[in-house]
């Protein structure tokens, strides 16, 4: 069995991983780069080791550290979280050469799914339902005609090996194919150093709904069932729920076997998770394979009482899934709102730096993913997501009711955060029906912004505590006068103290 | 005491009435309010207005004399304007920079870029510097054409909100 494992994250992925260490008896590692010494993760870690610069491309991503610290440490296992090396090919071959269990998929696995025609061609073979379109690359201006003409418009023109949005282009018109291809091309050959593009169906509008895979070395695999992660900015999700309010019992049965035919067709081992497109007609579509934990695993644990990190560990270690899949049902309803820190009014510009003050929510049915504490600085160098704050609850309607109350009590400050924006998302009838696509955000962006037509009170409320403090303000910077001159009584001292707590 | 208190736009003139333990009485444009403030930690306030419970948050802003307030889910900027400040506002006019020949970033991050060097003229809408901050790229653009008086930072520093990057004509 492992018994110590290098995390090879940051922030809160990294503690998420070092909670079921320690409850499983297992040391945990934690590297940090110059900017992260003050970072939750390392103090919450067994042990320790300085990694290089803030930059992650120095510190972060840099396999030969990463390996030295595992040997050094004595670490017998990696788990590298979400990003940074958590799907690179290179890093899962070399912890192999260097005897250490990597906690992720295998580099054959990785490259497969990477690659998006070989992902395509994979699972078209495997029998599952990819979105219409085509295998082949296309090679000259005739093709792109005759091909997309095949499939149908309005198409979209992929790059083979892009991602998060780039090297993409939405072609409706049929006078637009050839340049539509063209930009593609060059896109994807700036960007990827490839211009191997392919042609895909468009959905409009899709709702984006993915199934959570876990597999073993036994040829054993199973679903917990979906996430619907529709709400999204910039295909940076916000909000993900589960159960999907799209979903029927028979799709859930249909998709959640097609997810599993994906992770079989490449003998997966670990938690993965199969995106799909879903249409209003719920026609569904293979969209691509993440073999990686996700950011919002959380709300999957949660309806299904599953460790996933745990589950990740034992199969790593050889062992069998501890779950079949009749064991498995969803209990009530979990939603996840991700807490950036930026600001949602002023074109959701990021917002690093000091946290004066940090008060998560608590009570019934609240769990909080998150790294952040008084005090403590966010650096500029890292992903702006601060806290994923996860409510269960028996039904969606109460789920909803119970974000609410939790943002309402998440008090963050010394940054901006997109909380208002949270509570908004909530507050909209859209999300409240439970009718909503990927258009969700664009669509309601107007409402989910608009400035508060806060009630005179609080214009009120403001004036007075500005007043207060500044009044407390002068108050204090009296007293420490007085202290230089003066014998101190106690509780001049006390206010003294007092104010120097805030630095 | 009376000072004036600036939200937004909007200016009020606040009076303190009377101050008694947590009790504060004081009139904000002529209107009586009064309230029992409870000084939790240095910056948190727990109001008990007309009965209602409300918690305050009252952070120092960027500048001395200006706060920021949280609210429920709600911030506002206010500035406090007493006695010295309208003196020193009176006497400080005409010398240094003012806020709008200063271009500074609203938040922290490191420079990527100087587009621009000292006695430049730019052009309305020209980016004179690039700012990254958590992997998003921000543009820092003149309003106006201008000139370069100063620049103040280099290519790969690490910057502060606020702090003066360029300074213009």
């Amino acid at each position: 069995m492992i018994k110590k494992i290098l995390i090879a994250n940051r922030g809160e992925i990294a503690i998420r991983v070092m909670h079921t260490c320690r409850e499983m008896g297992i040391k945990s590692v934690a590297v940090f780069s110059e900017a992260d010494r003050n970072s939750q993760h390392v103090r919450l870690a067994d042990e320790a080791y300085f990694i290089g610069p803030a930059a992650s491309a120095e510190s972060y991503l840099v396999i030969d550290t990463i390996i030295d610290v595992a040997k050094k440490s004595g670490a017998d296992a990696i788990h590298p979280g979400y990003g940074f090396l958590s799907e690179n090919a290179t890093f899962s071959d070399r912890c192999r050469e260097e005897g250490i269990i990597f906690i992720g998929p295998t580099s054959d696995v990785i490259s497969v799914m990477g690659d998006k025609i070989s992902a395509r061609k994979k699972m078209i073979a495997a029998g599952v339902q990819v979105v219409p379109g085509t295998k082949e690359n296309i090679e000259n201006d005739e093709d792109a005609i005759r091909i997309v003409k095949e499939v149908g418009l309005p198409v979209m023109i992929k790059a083979s090996a892009g991602g998060g949005g780039k090297g993409m282009r939405l072609v409706r018109e049929e006078k637009d194919i050839i340049s539509g291809v063209r930009a593609a091309k060059s896109e994807a050959l700036a960007g990827f150093g490839d211009d191997t593009v392919y042609v895909e169906k468009f959905v409009e509008n899709p709702h984006h709904i993915e199934f959570q895979v876990l597999g073993d070395s036994h040829g054993n695999v199973i679903h917990l069932f979906e996430r619907e992660c529709s709400v999204q900015r910039r295909h940076q999700k916000v909000i993900e729920e589960t159960p999907s309010p799209l979903m029927t019992p028979e799709l859930r049965a249909i998709m959640g076997k097609q997810a599993v035919m994906a992770a079989k067709a490449v003998n997966y081992v670990g938690a993965g998770t199969v995106e799909f497109l879903v249409d209003d007609d719920l026609n569904y579509y293979f969209l691509e394979m993440n073999t990686r934990l996700q950011v919002e695993h959380p709300i999957t644990e949660q309806v299904t009482r599953v460790d996933l990190v745990r589950q990740q560990i034992q199969v790593a270690a050889g062992m069998e899934i501890e779950y079949k899949q009749e064991d498995l049902f969803q209990q009530g309803h979990s939603i996840e709102a991700r807490v950036y820190a930026e600001d949602p009014c002023s074109n959701f510009m990021p917002s690093p730096g000091l946290v004066k003050n940090h008060q998560a929510p608590q009570g019934p049915g609240i769990r909080i993913d998150g790294y952040v504490y008084s005090n403590y600085e966010i650096p500029i160098h890292y992903d702006p997501m601060i806290s994923k704050l996860i409510v269960t609850a028996k039904n969606r309607k109460q789920a909803i009711e119970r974000m609410k109350r939790a943002l309402y009590s998440y008090k963050i400050s010394g940054v901006r955060t997109n909380i208002r924006f949270l509570n908004r998302i909530m507050e909209s009838e859209d999300f409240a029906s439970g009718k909503y696509s990927t258009a969700f955000i664009d669509k309601n962006i107007d409402y989910l912004i608009q400035k508060e037509s806060h009630s005179e009170e609080h214009d009120k409320l403001a004036v007075m505590a500005s007043f207060i403090h500044y009044l407390n303000n002068n108050a204090v910077a009296k007293k420490d006068e007085d202290t230089e001159e003066c014998n101190t009584s106690e509780w001049k001292s006390f206010g003294k103290r007092k104010s120097l707590m805030r630095f | 005491m009376t000072v004036d208190i600036k939200i937004g736009d909007k200016v009020s003139e606040v009076e303190l009435i009377e101050r008694k333990g947590n009790n504060i009485k004081l009139s904000i444009d002529g209107e009586i309010f009064e309230a029992d403030v409870q000084n939790i930690t240095p910056n948190i306030y727990s109001f008990l207005y007309n009965n209602k419970s409300i918690d305050v948050e009252v952070q120092d802003g960027a500048k001395n004399k200006d706060y920021v307030v949280n609210t429920m889910m709600e911030v506002f900027e206010t500035t406090v304007i007493d006695a010295e400040s309208k003196y020193q506002m009176a006497r400080g006019k005409g010398s240094g920079h003012d806020d709008e020949n200063i271009i500074s970033s609203p938040m922290p991050g490191k420079v990527v870029k100087v587009m621009v060097h000292e006695g430049d003229e730019v052009k309305s809408g020209d980016v004179v510097v690039i700012v990254s901050a958590m992997k998003m790229e921000s543009e820092y653009k003149v309003k106006k054409d201008r000139k370069i008086i100063e620049v103040c930072v280099n290519e790969g520093d690490n910057i502060d909100s606020h702090q003066p990057l360029v300074i213009v004509e």
